[in-house]
């Protein structure tokens, strides 16, 4: 199998801009079992410097979206999973801010786990703010293989 | 309060449970505040009978975010500017985690201080569900 790359991926898709809420933010923080106050108290938030709660750092995850963009499509059956990703942090992310988010696939490459043979597909996404400052990068795997091996 | 590299060593470690007991309810609640909506973490039928796992797992970035909350509590909000991660076993129901935090290295960059921290999350049975890194600013 070689997965086929729109070369569209490859440019990149454009997510936003998106305005964060403080509300998005909550239920993220309590998802996460992390009620920092800093993330659900806004009193909390501008005794600390912020105008409004900021988002745990993970909560870019939830800002780019459930699918990993650009959707790459699987051939019929086939089973996907996040192998790991690396962020880097600029600054933070803050309710009532709008953010634009830019995604391309950046690599493919096949490689032999501890169950065989499987495909790695490479996502970078760039968050910028209203301004065109870099908030967060990610760099995410995604494996790929067929339903017959478990991943 | 924030760390400080006059004080830190490397070897230091820090670590704390980031969860008990990780209920099903709880991975149905991040897939509605994630919009990760991938059928392996929440679909018994799906996952037992199609994708052939003995139940449904976390999503790897449920874990990541609790093994981040544990790093937000050590090295202060605000603070994170690097932290990468491979998921490396399933997380089940059921499953306790314990993350873990070690000094790799406290280095000057731009000015401003830095520590490198290596990441590591643990089962209740001592097996690494999560391997990484990251890095924060600290104080002088």
């Amino acid at each position: 199998m070689m997965l086929e790359i729109d070369p569209k991926a490859k440019q990149g898709v454009q997510l936003g801009p998106v305005t964060v809420t403080a509300e998005d933010i909550q239920s993220f923080a309590e998802a996460m079992g992390d009620l920092n106050p800093l993330y659900t108290d806004v009193e909390a938030a501008r005794a600390a410097g912020y105008p409004d709660v900021i988002a745990p750092p993970m909560f870019c995850m939830r800002m780019r979206g459930g699918r990993m963009l650009p959707e790459v499509p699987l051939p019929s059956g086939f089973m996907s999973l996040n192998a790991g990703q690396e962020i880097e942090f600029h600054d933070e992310i803050i309710a009532g801010q709008t953010y634009t988010i830019t995604s391309r696939v950046a690599d493919v490459y096949e490689k032999t786990g501890r169950s065989g043979p499987m495909e790695i597909i490479v996502r970078e996404s760039t968050f910028t703010d209203a301004e065109g400052r870099t908030i967060v990068t990610i760099r995410e795997r995604q494996i790929v293989r067929s339903p017959e091996k478990k991943i | 309060m924030a760390l400080s590299a006059s004080t830190l060593k490397v070897g230091d470690t820090y670590e704390e449970q980031v969860v008990e007991d990780l209920k099903r309810t709880q991975l149905v609640q991040y897939a509605g505040a994630s919009g990760d909506y991938n059928p392996v973490h929440t679909d018994e039928v799906f996952v037992t009978k199609v994708a052939g796992y003995p139940t449904v797992f976390a999503h790897g970035m449920l874990s990541m975010g609790m093994t981040g909350k544990m790093l937000t509590n050590y090295v202060g909000d605000g603070r994170l500017t690097q932290y990468g991660v491979r998921f490396t076993r399933q997380v089940w129901p059921g499953d306790s985690l314990t993350a873990k935090a070690t000094v790799k290295a406290i280095r000057q960059e731009e000015g401003g201080h830095i520590v490198d921290l290596d990441v590591s999350t643990v089962n209740q049975d001592g097996v690494e569900v999560v391997s990484g890194y990251a890095s924060a600013r600290v104080d002088p």
